[in-house]
C-alpha cells in the first residue's frame, strides 16, 4: 500500500485494509495547522483507492475531537473529486462517529446531504 | 487580556494573538466554562464551535494578528440571549469579501441549504464556509459591524442559564 499514515503534533491518522475497504482513522484536532497536510493525504487516499480498485473507504473519526471548516473543506473536496469520477470508479465513504462529539453529527449530516449517493454513517 | 465575570451571568473577554493551538485551547476553555452555566451541554459545544470558526477566520484575515473575543449573556424577552463577538482589523479587500459572505448568509432562508451551496463552491474558491457552518451547525444568527478597518462579527443564540427563572 502506498498511502501512509501521518503523525502530526495534534492530529494523527492510521491506515489499513480490511477486505475491500480502506480503513482510515483520525484522532486529535484537525484545524488551521494541518489543512494542507490533510488535503494532500486525502488525495493520496483517493489515488490509492482507485489504484487498488476498492469499493469503500471507512473513515473513523470517533477520536477526532474537532475539525474546523478549513479541514472540513478538505473532505468536501475529496467527496467532490469522487463524484467527478466515472460511475465505475466511484466508491463509497462510510463514517464511524461518536455521539459524544456534538459537531460530528451536524457535520456528517451536511456531508451526507452534500454527497447523498456516496456517504453513509454510523451510529 | 483575560477577564471572566460570572456574577451577572457568563461574561468573558479575551484579546489574543492566536495560533492554531491557542484557538483550540480557547474553544475548550469557552465550552468548559459554558457547560458550567448553561443547562444544555450541546449549547456549550455549539458556541465553542462558533468561537473556533470565527476566531480562525479573524486570525487568517487580521492585519495585525490580534483578535478580540467576548461573550455576553443578556435577558431578552422571557429568556436569555448569548452574544459572541469577534473583532479584528482587516484590509479593504477582506472586509468586502466578508460583507459579501454576510449578505449571502442573511439573504438565505434555509441555513442548511445555504451551507450545502457554499460547500459546492468551496473547492474552487474562498467560500465563507466557516460563517455558513456557524449558522447551520451552531444554529446561531450571524451579523457584522464595520467601523474603519475594524470588523466585528456577532453570533447570537438563545440559551438557558442554570438557576434562571426566565
Amino acid at each position: 500500500m502506498s498511502v501512509v499514515a501521518f503523525q502530526g503534533e495534534r492530529l494523527s491518522t492510521t491506515v489499513g485494509i480490511e477486505g475491500n475497504d480502506l480503513i482510515i482513522a483520525l484522532s486529535g484536532t484537525a484545524d488551521l495547522d494541518v489543512r494542507t497536510d490533510l488535503a494532500s493525504w486525502l488525495k493520496m487516499v483517493h489515488d490509492e483507492v482507485l489504484r487498488l480498485k476498492l469499493s469503500r473507504v471507512v473513515v473513523d473519526i470517533r477520536k477526532l475531537e474537532f475539525m474546523s471548516s478549513l479541514c472540513l473543506n478538505s473532505f468536501v473536496g475529496w467527496l467532490a473529486t469522487i463524484m467527478e469520477q466515472p460511475p465505475a470508479q466511484q466508491y463509497r465513504v462510510h463514517f464511524k462517529w461518536s455521539r459524544e462529539m456534538f459537531w460530528q453529527r451536524k457535520s456528517l449530516n451536511a456531508l451526507r446531504r452534500f454527497a447523498l449517493m456516496l456517504v453513509t454513517t454510523d451510529p | 487580556m483575560l477577564q471572566v465575570e460570572s456574577a451577572r451571568g457568563p461574561h468573558v473577554e479575551l484579546r489574543i494573538k492566536p495560533s492554531a493551538r491557542l484557538i483550540s485551547l480557547m474553544r475548550r476553555f469557552l465550552s468548559d466554562m459554558l457547560r458550567e452555566v448553561l443547562t444544555e451541554a450541546e449549547d456549550a459545544w455549539r458556541i465553542g464551535l462558533a468561537a473556533h470558526e470565527l476566531v480562525e477566520n479573524a486570525f487568517r484575515h487580521s492585519i495585525d494578528g490580534e483578535v478580540d473575543v467576548s461573550i455576553d449573556v443578556a435577558e431578552e424577552g422571557e429568556g436569555h440571549i448569548l452574544t459572541l463577538r469577534i473583532k479584528n482589523r482587516a484590509t479593504p479587500e477582506q472586509r468586502q469579501t466578508l460583507r459579501t459572505h454576510l449578505d449571502e448568509l442573511s439573504a438565505a432562508s434555509d441555513a442548511l441549504e445555504h451551507y450545502l451551496a457554499v460547500m459546492r463552491r468551496s473547492a474552487q474558491r474562498e467560500s465563507g464556509l466557516g460563517l455558513a457552518r456557524v449558522r447551520a451547525e451552531a444554529d446561531m444568527t450571524v451579523s457584522g459591524d464595520f467601523d474603519g478597518d475594524e470588523v466585528c462579527i456577532m453570533a447570537r443564540t438563545p440559551v438557558r442559564l442554570m438557576g434562571a427563572t426566565a
